[in-house]
């Protein structure tokens, strides 16, 4: 007889139906569900969002415009079927979301938020089209620049967080937090940096760009444009930061301490990297300071802060300077040996080109080092016969520094890693990792290049090792505090019951039980239960 | 600036430590003070980029001109200019008359400076009316190699002759000279 209703096969399939929305939510959309591609998603409709800003900016440039008509269109189609699927997914998932499940209508309330009528109105102006709205093109390309505001879909919660985590701080304290790494500074201070290192990149790429010269002569306006807008960045951003540096101990003093951080490496870039637009503006007509733009360049070293390498290289540098000092001075002795044999056996034969010791120390560089230009090389018997020897021996004596200066920063890299374990194994001794203690480790691994996954291969092993070690002796005061840890403690300990049961041998151990006075009747009870089958 | 609170002081909102203080406040006034700074300089780059960009058009059209003229010549088509259609004739002449009421450009003018040279020998920072021009070289084959050119400035007197290889310049943004062309007269 079929027991399956129709009432039965509609609600299988209404279940199928929530089945699948929650899914979607939860992996696409629900920034609580941990391991899945929300952020992901977040992060390439940003950059998305980005290129349609990009590309927008370009279409007013009739010399990428006009040979690229096809490509821009299509993608500016891809983007908006990109947009449409987002929105789409949206709705579709809107009653799973906690901003709306609880509204009596889920999906009418997804679309009269505010977000995703920002979403609507990216996409609205481009399907109007087909329905006989017909708009000019300059309208329509100013209406896409409604889809920057889909950023504010990621800017809000994180300047949200950063109110809460910074309530009570005062504005300097609030800036210091925004712009310097600490513990209050959330995903705000993330996107600052995103947004600073995009710009670096981008004003370096000019750079180099308008050293091309049919690049510089048709997008000479568009590049002052851009060097304008970095430079206003760029200096909000060093301003900020030598104003609000006294909120760090180390330049506590109002003035003082200002310069002293002004003296610092990274701010001195930061100085360098803004100067020649100003003194180039000013200067331009007293004095040619085309050559000051090279200096732009320097943003590139800015990148030096969201990095951890450089300090690594710089302490594996500090480390075993002695040593790189010594082998440079060797280094030194062998160009000029070379440099002045070179002379001596070339300078007859090549007057022009080995016309000079400080000449010929080029040549010497060059041999060495095994370049080998060709523009300059020995002709004589004897200068070839020397410059083997030399050639051979500058292998070994100039490769010596690299190898020195690789091991140094592997062994740099080893030691931050062993100091990161130790910290790990310090924070576990009272056997468990709570959530601070957990982020920061994860923190260190993310600023040593270190994966979640070794990570987490690292906390099990020093678990494994404290059992080990210490018996796995019982962190009561956790448990009293946290039921969490007593519950995972008491199972940990059903298992290993379990093992002893496993491991030794069932019949005798059974016989020492059944023994007067030697177990209580719970201890009876709890070995019948666990070696029942 | 005063020596202020660190983080670790009285909570905000006491009078001692408000949440917005003077030096805030002044330290916001200087942040606008660049920003319009900044704002202004960059206004100014922008414009003269764009005036450089508007030489170079105008620059562009006079290379356009000569390289019809250059084909009429060759053709022994007649050129609409009379002062540039002969060999013999000044070129200082010829570029006059480009720009004279009855020339092809009578509205060509030095957009970048308001006393400057249309026409110029070269981009001299010395004489800030060059600023803007547009550079006529005339080009000599070099001894080794027939077939390329050093170029250098025009002297007054230079006229025009057959086959001269002629490099249209302007003198831009901080007196850079950006080359708009070269022309075979």
């Amino acid at each position: 007889m079929n027991t399956h209703t129709s009432t039965d096969l509609s609600s299988e399939q209404a279940n199928a139906s929530v089945r699948f929305r929650r899914f979607i939510y939860r992996w696409l959309f629900d920034p609580n569900q941990p391991g899945n591609y929300q952020k992901s998603v977040e992060t390439w409709i940003s950059l998305l969002i980005v290129a349609n800003l990009v590309a927008l900016l370009a279409e007013n440039i009739d010399v990428v415009y006009a040979p690229n008509k096809a490509l821009f269109h299509a993608f500016d189609v891809f983007s908006l079927v990109v947009f449409t699927i987002e929105y789409v997914l949206r709705f579709y998932a809107a009653p799973e979301d906690d901003e709306f499940k609880h509204s009596g209508r889920p999906r009418w309330a997804f679309v009269r938020s505010p977000f995703a009528l920002i979403d609507l109105a990216a996409i609205l102006p481009f399907y109007l089209q087909f329905v006989g709205v017909t708009m000019d093109l300059r309208v329509l390309r100013a209406l896409r620049l409604l889809r920057l505001l889909k950023l504010l879909r990621v800017l809000v919660p994180a300047v949200q967080e950063f109110r809460a985590l910074n309530r009570g701080k005062t504005f300097r304290q609030q800036m210091y937090a925004l712009f310097y790494e600490t513990e209050t500074s959330g995903q705000l201070h993330q996107l600052v940096d995103t947004f600073v290192v995009w710009w670096v990149l981008i004003s370096v790429l000019a750079v180099v760009l308008e050293s091309v010269e049919s690049v510089h002569y048709h997008l000479n306006v568009e590049f002052i444009v851009l060097d304008a807008v970095a430079v206003a960045v760029f200096s909000i951003e060093y301003l900020c930061r030598v104003y609000s540096c006294v909120e760090n101990p180390e330049y506590k003093n109002a003035v003082w301490g200002r310069i002293r951080y002004a003296k610092t490496p990274l701010a001195t870039i930061d100085f360098l990297a803004i100067v020649p637009f100003y003194l180039e503006a000013l200067l331009h007509h007293l004095f040619d300071l085309r050559f000051l733009r090279i200096f732009r360049l320097m943003r590139l070293l800015k990148l030096t802060r969201y990095t951890s390498a450089t300090g690594t290289l710089l302490k594996a540098l500090q480390r075993e300077w002695p040593v790189i000092a010594a082998s440079t001075f060797i280094m030194l002795l062998m160009v000029v040996l070379t440099a002045s044999l070179g002379y001596l056996f070339e300078h007859e034969a090549q007057p022009d080109k080995f016309e000079n010791i400080p000449q010929a120390i080029y040549w010497a560089v060059v041999t060495l080092a095994s370049v080998g230009y060709g523009d300059i090389s020995p002709v004589t018997p004897v200068g070839r016969l020397m410059t083997i020897i030399m050639a051979l021996v500058g292998i070994g004596i100039f490769a010596v520094p690299a190898a020195i200066l690789s091991t140094a920063f592997n062994d740099q890299l080893h030691k931050e890693r062993e100091a990161m374990a130790s910290e790990l194994r310090r924070f576990m001794a009272d056997g468990f990792l709570d959530e601070k203690e957990r982020a920061q480790i994860f923190e260190e691994a993310k600023r040593l290049h270190i994966s979640e996954r070794e990570v987490e291969n690292l906390i099990e092993k020093v678990q494994f090792e404290r059992q080990r070690a210490e018996g796995a002796q019982l962190p009561l005061k956790q448990m009293a505090e946290n039921p969490e840890v007593a519950f995972e403690h008491f199972r940990s300990s059903i298992g290993q019951l379990r093992q002893i049961i496993a491991a030794g041998n069932q019949e005798k151990v059974a016989q020492l039980f059944e023994q007067a006075g030697r177990a209580t009747d719970a201890e009876k009870a709890i070995w019948r239960q666990l070696t029942a089958r | 600036m005063s020596e202020e609170h660190s983080s670790d002081a009285l909570p905000v909102g006491t009078a001692a430590q408000p949440y917005f203080s003077m030096a805030d406040g002044l330290f916001s006034a200087f942040m606008v003070v660049v920003l319009v700074a900044v704002s202004y300089l960059g206004f100014v780059t922008y414009i003269e980029g764009s005036e450089t960009e508007h030489t170079k058009r105008n620059a562009e059209q006079i290379v356009k001109w000569l390289e019809e003229a250059a084909k009429a010549r060759a053709e022994g088509q007649a050129v609409s200019v009379e002062a540039c259609a002969k060999d013999g004739q000044a070129w200082s002449d010829c570029l006059n008359a480009l720009v004279a009421e009855s020339g092809p450009f009578p509205k060509l003018r030095n957009v970048a400076e308001v006393d400057g040279v249309t026409f110029s020998k070269k981009c001299d920072r010395e004489q800030l009316n060059t600023h803007g021009a547009i550079i006529l070289e005339k080009g000599t084959p070099k001894p080794v190699d027939p077939s390329s050119f050093t170029f250098g400035p025009m002297d007054d007197a230079e006229v025009i002759a057959k086959d001269s290889q002629l490099r249209v310049l302007v003198c831009g943004r901080g007196f850079s000279v950006i080359k708009i062309g070269e022309v075979k007269y």
